[in-house]
Parts: C-alpha cells; sequence; structure tokens
C-alpha cells in the first residue's frame, strides 16, 4: 500500500506534453517500430558504411570463381562472373534505399502540391485533378512507370550528353526510374492531403489570417502546412518500400536499373534464373531477397508505427 | 437517381478526353514503331525497300504522317484518332495482326476471374480479422496478426512467386502444380465439374501470389473504423438499452463500418481489369497485364491506345457504380 504515494505526487509535478511528446511516446512504446528502427539503421550503416570497398569490388570479375557457394573467403559466395555476392549486395542495398528515398520524396513533392492545390482552390481545378487522380488509379502504375521510361530515357540521355556528365546511358535510366516511380505514387498522398487541407481552410485560424490579409501562399505554407506535417511524413515513410518493391519489379521485368550497377531488385531478378531443375544455386536469390524482404519489414513496420502515432483516425 | 447517372455520364467524356489524350501524348512522345511482326513469321525475308514502304504504310495508317508523307502535329494526330474511335474503328495490333478488341475479349475474361477469385479470398479473411483484431486490441491476437500481415505485404512477390514456382511445380523437387498455363491439354473431354476443378487447380499458385499480399492494408482498415464506431455514442445508447453485446456488434457497427468497406472496395475495382503484371508473367498468364506490357515494349502502339481507352472507361463505370451502391447501402446519401 505505501507504493502507490509516489506516481501520484509525480504526474501533478510533470509539464504539460505537447501532441509531438505525446506521438513520439506512443511510437516508442510500439515495440515493432523500435526494432524496425533499429533494423534500419543496421542496413543503413552496413550498405553506406562499407561504400569504399563495395564500389571497388562490385565488378571485379573471377571467373575461375565463378558460382561458388558461401564460404569464408566469400562470405555470400559468388555469382556467375565470380563477383563477390557481398559486396554487390551491400552495394545493391544502398542504391535501392536510395531509390525508395529519392523516390518518395518525388512522390511527396507532386502529391503535397496538387492535394494542397486542390484542396484551397476547390471548385473546377479541384474536380479536374480529382478526376484525373481517379483515372490514374485505374492504369496499372507498373505500365505507366515503363511507358515514362520508354518516353524519356532516350531524351534524358541525350541531354546528359550534351552537358557532358559520364555514363549518360545509365545515369538517364536511373533518373526516369526514380521520376517514374515517384511519378505514379503520388495518388494516395494527394488525395489524403486535399481533404484535410479542404477540413483545414474552414477553420477559424485560417479566417483569421485571410482577415489579416495574407496572400494565399503563406495561408499555404505557415498555417496550412504544419498542420500536415503528420499525414505527410506517414505517406512518405510508407513510399520508401513501396518504391522499393517497384524497382524490384521492374528489374524483374528487366526495366530497372540496369546491371552491372546491382540493386536488391535486380540481384534477386538474376538470382530467379538461378532456380532451375539442373542445378539450383541458392545463394543467388536467397541473400537479396532476405535482404529485400527485412529492410521492408523495417520500413513497413516504421510507417505503420508512424501512422498509428500521427494519424488521428486509426488511433 | 436517373437525373444523377446521366450527368455523372455526360462528366465522363470530358475526364476520358483528358486521360487519353495524356496517354496518347505519352506513347506518340516516346521514339520508335513496331512494324508487321506477321510477316516475319510467314517466314518470308524482306528486303530493306519492303521494309521501308511497310513502315510507311504503318505510319499513314496511324496518323503519324499524312498523304504526302510529311508529319502531323500531335493535336491533330489525337483529333484523327478520336474521329476513327468515335467512329467505332478500334485499332488493330501490329504484332498480333488481330483487331485490339478480339485481344481484350480474350484476355479480359482470364484476369477478370483470377483478380474476382483473389479479392474474394483477401476479403474472407480481412474482414473476420479485422473483427477480431478490433475486439481483441492490444492483446496478443492483435499484434500477433498485424505482426504476420505486415510480414506478408512486405514479402516480394518475384521471391514467393519464384520460389512456390521453382519448388512446389517442379518435377525435381515437388511437383504438385502446373508450372504453367490455366487448363490442362485434355480439356475437350472433360465434364464441367472436371473442367472447372482442373481450371481451379491451375490458379491454386497465382491466387496464392495475388492474395498473400492484401492483407495487411484492409484487415488494418476495417480494424480501424469498427474502433471508431464502438466510440460512438449510438453504441452507447444500445448497449444502455440493453441490447446484446453481438446484437450491438453486427446491427450496429459491423453495419457501419460496411460504408468504410464500400468506399475501399470502390477503389480497388480499377484493379481487378489491370492484371498483375508480374503474376501474369511468372505464371505465364495471358492476360491483361502481360499483353498491356508486351504491347507497351514492342511498341504496339494502336494496342496500348486502345487497351487505356478501355481500362479507362472500365474504371470510370465501376466508380458509379460504387456510388450508386452507396446509396443503396446508406440511404441517407442522396445525390442533387
Amino acid at each position: 500500500m505505501t507504493s502507490i504515494e509516489l506516481p501520484m505526487t509525480h504526474r501533478i509535478i510533470a509539464p504539460p506534453r505537447s501532441p509531438l511528446r505525446m506521438a513520439m511516446n506512443r511510437f516508442l512504446a510500439n515495440r515493432l517500430a523500435v526494432l524496425g528502427l533499429i533494423g534500419l539503421s543496421f542496413f543503413i550503416i552496413a550498405c553506406y558504411g562499407t561504400l569504399p570497398w563495395t564500389l571497388h569490388t562490385f565488378n571485379q570479375q573471377n571467373l575461375p570463381q565463378a558460382l561458388d557457394p558461401p564460404s569464408w573467403q566469400h562470405w555470400m559466395g559468388t555469382d556467375t562472373l565470380g563477383r563477390d555476392l557481398l559486396a554487390r549486395f551491400l552495394l545493391g542495398g544502398a542504391i535501392s534505399l536510395l531509390i525508395g528515398v529519392f523516390s518518395a520524396i518525388v512522390a511527396v513533392g507532386i502529391g503535397l502540391t496538387v492535394g494542397l492545390v486542390s484542396g484551397y482552390v476547390g471548385g473546377r481545378l479541384d474536380a479536374l485533378l480529382m478526376r484525373g487522380v481517379d483515372v490514374l488509379y485505374g492504369l496499372p502504375y507498373i505500365l505507366l512507370v515503363i511507358l515514362l521510361r520508354v518516353a524519356l530515357v532516350g531524351r534524358i540521355s541525350h541531354f546528359f550528353t550534351g552537358i557532358g556528365l559520364p555514363q549518360p546511358q545509365g545515369l538517364a535510366g536511373i533518373v526516369v526510374l526514380l521520376v517514374g516511380i515517384g511519378g505514379v505514387s503520388w495518388l494516395t498522398m494527394a488525395r489524403v492531403i486535399r481533404s484535410q487541407t479542404m477540413s483545414l481552410v474552414n477553420q477559424p485560424y485560417v479566417e483569421a489570417a485571410r482577415a489579416t490579409g495574407a496572400k494565399p501562399a503563406r495561408i499555404l505554407l505557415r498555417h496550412i502546412l504544419p498542420n500536415l506535417i503528420g499525414s505527410v511524413a506517414v505517406y512518405a515513410a510508407l513510399t520508401v518500400p513501396s518504391a522499393i518493391l517497384a524497382e524490384s519489379f521492374l528489374s524483374f521485368l528487366g526495366l530497372g536499373v540496369q546491371p552491372p550497377v546491382p540493386t536488391w531488385g535486380n540481384l534477386a531478378a538474376s538470382g530467379v534464373q538461378a532456380i532451375n531443375p539442373i542445378h539450383t544455386q541458392w545463394w543467388l536469390i536467397t541473400w537479396p531477397c532476405v535482404g529485400l524482404t527485412l529492410a521492408l519489414l523495417c520500413l513497413n513496420f516504421l510507417g505503420d508505427a508512424l501512422r498509428d502515432a500521427l494519424d488521428v483516425r486509426t488511433r | 437517381m436517373t437525373t444523377y447517372i446521366i450527368r455523372r455520364l455526360l462528366l465522363m467524356i470530358p475526364t476520358l478526353l483528358g486521360m487519353t489524350f495524356m496517354l496518347f501524348a505519352v506513347v506518340r512522345f516516346a521514339p520508335g514503331l513496331t512494324t508487321g511482326g506477321g510477316q516475319f513469321s510467314a517466314g518470308i525475308m524482306q528486303s530493306r525497300q519492303a521494309q521501308k514502304q511497310e513502315q510507311a504504310i504503318m505510319e499513314r495508317r496511324l496518323h503519324l504522317v499524312d498523304k504526302n508523307g510529311h508529319p502531323i502535329s500531335l493535336v491533330m494526330q489525337y483529333i484523327l484518332w478520336l474521329k476513327s474511335t468515335c467512329e467505332g474503328h478500334l485499332g488493330t495490333s501490329i504484332v498480333y495482326q488481330e483487331p485490339v478488341l478480339t485481344l481484350i475479349e480474350q484476355r479480359l475474361p482470364v484476369t477478370l476471374t483470377i483478380n474476382a477469385i483473389a479479392m474474394a479470398v483477401i476479403y474472407l479473411v480481412s474482414i473476420p480479422g479485422g473483427l477480431i483484431t478490433a475486439l481483441n486490441q492490444g492483446r496478443l491476437i492483435d499484434r500477433g496478426y498485424g505482426f504476420l500481415s505486415l510480414a506478408l505485404y512486405s514479402l516480394p512477390v518475384i521471391w514467393l512467386g519464384s520460389t512456390v514456382l521453382g519448388f512446389l511445380a517442379n518435377p525435381q523437387y515437388f511437383n504438385w502444380f502446373p508450372s504453367a498455363g490455366l487448363h490442362s491439354t485434355n480439356t475437350a473431354n472433360m465434364t464441367f465439374f472436371r473442367y472447372i476443378a482442373d481450371y481451379l487447380y491451375h490458379i491454386v499458385l497465382p491466387i496464392v501470389c495475388s492474395v498473400y499480399g492484401g492483407f495487411a492494408f484492409l484487415s488494418k482498415q476495417i480494424r480501424g473504423s469498427i474502433l471508431e464506431n464502438l466510440q460512438q455514442d449510438y453504441v452507447r445508447t444500445a448497449r444502455a438499452k440493453g441490447l446484446s453485446g453481438t446484437t450491438v456488434l453486427t446491427r450496429h457497427v459491423f453495419r457501419n463500418s460496411l460504408l468504410n468497406l464500400i468506399t475501399l472496395t470502390g477503389m480497388s475495382l480499377p484493379g481487378l481489369l489491370g492484371g498483375s503484371v508480374i503474376i501474369e508473367q511468372i505464371f505465364s498468364i495471358n492476360g491483361m497485364g502481360r499483353l498491356a506490357y508486351t504491347s507497351t515494349l514492342a511498341r504496339d502502339l494502336p494496342v496500348i491506345q486502345d487497351l487505356a481507352l478501355v481500362v479507362s472507361v472500365l474504371t470510370l463505370l465501376s466508380y458509379l457504380a460504387v456510388d450508386i451502391c452507396y446509396h443503396l447501402a446508406d440511404p441517407r446519401v442522396t445525390y442533387g
């Protein structure tokens, strides 16, 4: 009976907690989220910390050692050209994560702009933009990426050659991939931001801002946008894994980042061919897919926990 | 209601125009054009001259150039395409040498059945799943289900798909399932039920692969909307007047959560038509996704354009159907 007196006084003295603080506590209370965060940090450190080594070795061929199973010398084994799979795995992870993050940035940029404008302006522009979003939802998104790729790669690589960048073809492929994946991943984001903007526009404080003569741009950026940060963070976090997955699909179809540059997607895609009736080289498909799955799992745990912590609706 | 439907149908026209023009522009923006593959498969080697001639004919037929061989502007190309489409002339595939409509008629049923079955399976698992997790919020079963469904969602389908194909449909390991196609070779002398069973046996693996990732999102949404409804005042009223827990759940909470479900279903309906490129590619199913994919790669312009048109029309129609269903499910929703 003596043990309950301290918490009571403690609770009264504790300062009032901000919404951010409360959200953070909810996030940290979610054990899966913390696990995801730790796992992701591990991947980031492993993939980016080893860059000096992997950038040198990822394309070093050693034909006599081709298709060696995992050993002390090559922890993950070697591929068909005798390249060390560990180096390719780590560099592939670094590139895959980069693709995920940059596609998410593109998606957030488009989705936020369309959602804000559509929700704030309303009327015909809103109807037009939202019908566009409706129909884009209907088309298979992989197809749109492929179309954009086919349409743009030549032009962009021509442009890169013009300004004198090295390896214009490969670089153009990656740029188009980022723009393409980002360019089809913004739809959900735009819808969510639009509906939230519409409800925020009618809030008294927005009206007050308008009464003081604030311009629409200022209202949008200083008054409405800060209130949307939660949703933006949630959907950005959920876009990263789906973009990484989209890259792996495209690689499977032979349209992703082109070898010899590795990503988890194209390593897995080339590993798929290793499953055959004659002799199965399990390590070729297992490692990249395990990496892909674990990273996606960590990212999805994070995104899910962020949604639980920040999204008012599903709390 | 009729006025509403007619107005919605009319509103579809500008949407369709904008949509098709956008796709049209992207498709035509891409360089290159395929010329008849039919001649090559017939085994006739063409001279360079003949190839050039064929290219010219094709360009004229697709309205890329006018009669004198001068290039036509993009907007004009679009208007010409629109005109011939409105007159009922859908294109003819260059690669398959068949009308696009025939190709779609062959492939749409395939994709539609597989997707419909997959969707039914997803709902059959997710609705009870969402209900149970909502009622046991925070308990082991809730957390376990959440973990498991997210884990499944994170599993890349290219891995699972090719692994099950490589091990469960492989004479060297387990020869349990067929590795490709949708029918056995001797379908002609099968009874109807035997035929259906054979079909189901062939689509087990594709269905498994298209289903397993879908539980996470839907269950989570259902769980969320049930939890939201449970906190409403009307639930407290219903409890207070002495209704049993089950009645409150089935008659009040679940029914109101269904409204949310209709919106979700409506948003996923267009996905039924599209078909998954990856799954159709892994399991060698000739569906819509694969048709779209191969014709995009082959730059088969007529197919891409008309496919986009058909998918857009069907998409918009399904959105309309959802709005009507919404009205039927919730009489409070009215349309002016």
